[in-house]
């Protein structure tokens, strides 16, 4: 069964390399899950001792290391560390609080939309790191519980964010690792993800909408905070808003141009960083440059490269093949009782633990899976039941996934807290609703 | 310039003190900060006016949301309330972690080093573990015009 990758490992005292990397891939899903210590050790210890105890060699582990995914990724990061700074998502988010006269549904309504545009084009985490603080103003304004509103904007980003190649780490793994482009996203995932979105809001006002109401008061304080001032850099406004357009257009004609992801999105930071730092002197620029560049989060692209190399580890060494197997034989070869076993299984895992370790797994474990199926162009349903599961999964736990602990954060901070098991009775029945309307898109559209 | 001439002798703050004397003793001094002196008769921390501040008003939202903030706020619709409420609680839980104090022989320039590395506008001297004041750099700013300099106009 594995005894070809033994023979081509060197794994110390002779030991079966399928067994180290089991145990290894294992220990570093444990100690991810445990939360004990920061996810970039752990994914970097593990990546150090593929190599170390020999399932690896450091060129092979190199290899495992997916670049496309880890530009895009630290792109567009830069391209949105600069943006933010304009304020231009603070004035959109109190804008469309206004424009709906500060009623209590119509904000949470206004502010959900938002967060999923703003998921989809930019990515979650940023968004909600962006929204929360406005929610929690205006919820303290109208003298409202902020839970329905932060709860709405924490569905909103996860739903958002999986429209897009772009919206959340899932769909960009996946993209890159089977080369599918923005538009290949826009046309697959995109259709479904508005309905999704209704019908989650739609429960959301059952649950909570009817009994949202705030005074003329304080409404009144909604209507007098002043949206203008929080555009602080209307010069960079134009500047980020100039380039992230063009940015979205390399996306969308990626093709004809023959630019992979990460160009784009490296080509676009690195315009911005120009556009943004002419004029200042070369310490100054060196100054602007270096903060920009600490807000990158370096700890998510670390975790990235370390499990990329684990992942790889595990499956140099058979283990994902003989997943697979197992996998297919349980679903007996049927696409369809795959590619709905993966949404499912996707879903509830990506609720507990965090989706990007997951879908690392999941990526070779399905592409070993292409000689069952007919060859690799035959697996394009089992991709989007895994985009669609990993990133709807995020929504049903609070530790499902980043946004959802951003929001727990901020609350927490303004002395609101969201408890675990409060969130999780209210958003895991949801997360399973949005899921089965994913299984049905999935089911009638591909299978 | 020594250290010993602009340092500001401030009292200190002790467990369950309230708030209240605190800001007396600060703005009387013209001092930022005080430090705190806990049971065992140990400085073990500080209480500043600006982490007072921040901690019973100010909640991170409300500093990331400054720009757009009007003028009809809920918070500042009963502003004496909030102020008594302030006022009149005890010390302790707003009780900073101590900062790297100074002694009074080191030089002016290295107080201001060690205040910047802090981000801070103020430090505590103490000498053989006795609290001898508050440096500032208003204190110091107000000693260097106090030398009567004359400044030739440029040409």
């Amino acid at each position: 069964m594995h005894g070809e990758a033994a023979q081509v490992s060197h794994v110390i005292f002779g030991w079966d390399p399928f067994w180290v990397s089991t145990a290894l891939f294992a220990a570093t899903y444990v100690a991810i899950i445990s939360d004990r210590i920061n996810r970039a050790i752990i994914a970097g210890l593990g990546a150090v001792l593929m190599i170390m105890l020999g399932v690896l060699s450091q060129q092979d582990a190199i290899l495992g290391v997916d670049f496309n995914t880890l530009g895009l990724l630290t792109g567009m990061m830069v391209i949105v560390a600069i943006t933010r700074r304009c304020g231009v998502f603070q004035y959109i988010a109190i804008w469309s609080a206004k424009r709906v006269q500060a009623q209590p549904w119509g904000i949470l309504l206004m502010l959900s939309v938002v967060t999923a545009v703003f998921s989809a084009l930019l990515d979650n985490v940023t968004t909600v790191l962006l929204l929360a603080p406005v929610t929690l103003l205006i919820t303290a304004e109208l003298e409202q519980d902020p839970f329905p509103y932060l709860f709405a904007e924490i569905m909103a980003s996860n739903i958002g964010g999986a429209a897009t190649l772009i919206g959340d780490p899932p769909n960009i793994m996946i993209g890159s690792a089977v080369g599918l482009s923005f538009n290949d996203f826009l046309f697959n995932m995109a259709p479904v993800i508005p309905i999704i979105l209704v019908v989650t809001l739609f429960i959301i006002y059952l649950i909570w909408g009817r009994g949202l109401h705030a005074s003329s008061e304080a409404r009144q304080r909604i209507m007098s905070l002043q949206e203008g001032e929080a555009i602080t850099n209307p010069a960079l406004l134009i500047k980020s808003g100039f380039v992230l357009a063009l940015v979205i257009l390399g996306f969308l004609f990626a093709h004809p141009l023959k630019l992979e992801p990460a160009t784009t999105a490296m080509g676009g930071a690195a315009l911005l960083l120009l556009l943004s730092n002419l004029g200042h002197g070369a310490n100054k620029q060196s100054e602007r440059v270096h903060r920009t560049f600490g807000e990158v989060e370096w700890i998510t692209i670390f975790f990235f490269i370390g499990l990329f190399i684990v992942v790889h580890g595990i499956e140099r060494a058979g283990v994902l093949e003989f997943l697979a197997s197992r996998m297919i034989e349980f679903t007996g070869g049927d696409m369809t009782i795959t590619a709905l076993a993966v949404i499912w299984m996707s879903a509830v895992l990506s609720a507990v633990v965090d989706n990007i370790p997951f879908v690392a797994t999941m990526i070779p474990l399905i592409e070993s899976m292409a000689p069952t199926f007919g060859g690799p162009e035959q697996l394009m349903p089992l991709w989007w039941s895994l985009a669609l599961g990993a990133c709807l999964g995020g929504n049903g736990s609070l530790i499902g996934a980043s946004a959802n602990l951003i929001v727990a954060g901020a609350a927490e901070q303004a002395g609101h807290h969201i408890s675990f098991v409060k969130f999780t009775l209210i958003a895991f029945p949801l997360m399973l609703v949005s899921v089965a309307v994913a299984s049905v898109y999935v089911y009638f559209r591909y299978l | 310039m020594k250290l010993e001439n602009i340092l500001i002798p401030t009292g200190v703050a002790t467990p369950g003190m309230l708030i209240r004397d605190v800001f007396t003793e600060c703005v009387r001094a013209q001092v930022p900060a005080i430090p705190f002196r806990d049971e065992n008769g140990e400085l073990t921390g500080r209480v500043s006016l600006r982490d007072t501040m921040k901690k019973s008003c100010l909640p991170e939202y409300l500093v990331e949301m400054a720009y757009v903030l009007g003028n009809q706020l809920s918070c500042t619709e009963d502003a004496e309330e909030k102020a008594r409420e302030v006022l009149c609680q005890q010390v302790d839980e707003y009780v900073m972690p101590r900062l790297y104090s100074l002694t009074t022989d080191i030089t002016v320039i290295k107080a201001l080093a060690v205040m910047e590395k802090h981000n801070s506008n103020y430090a505590f001297i103490m000498d053989d573990g006795v609290y001898k004041g508050v440096v500032t750099t208003l204190a110091i700013a107000r000693r260097m015009i106090a030398l009567d300099i004359i400044c030739s106009k440029p040409e």
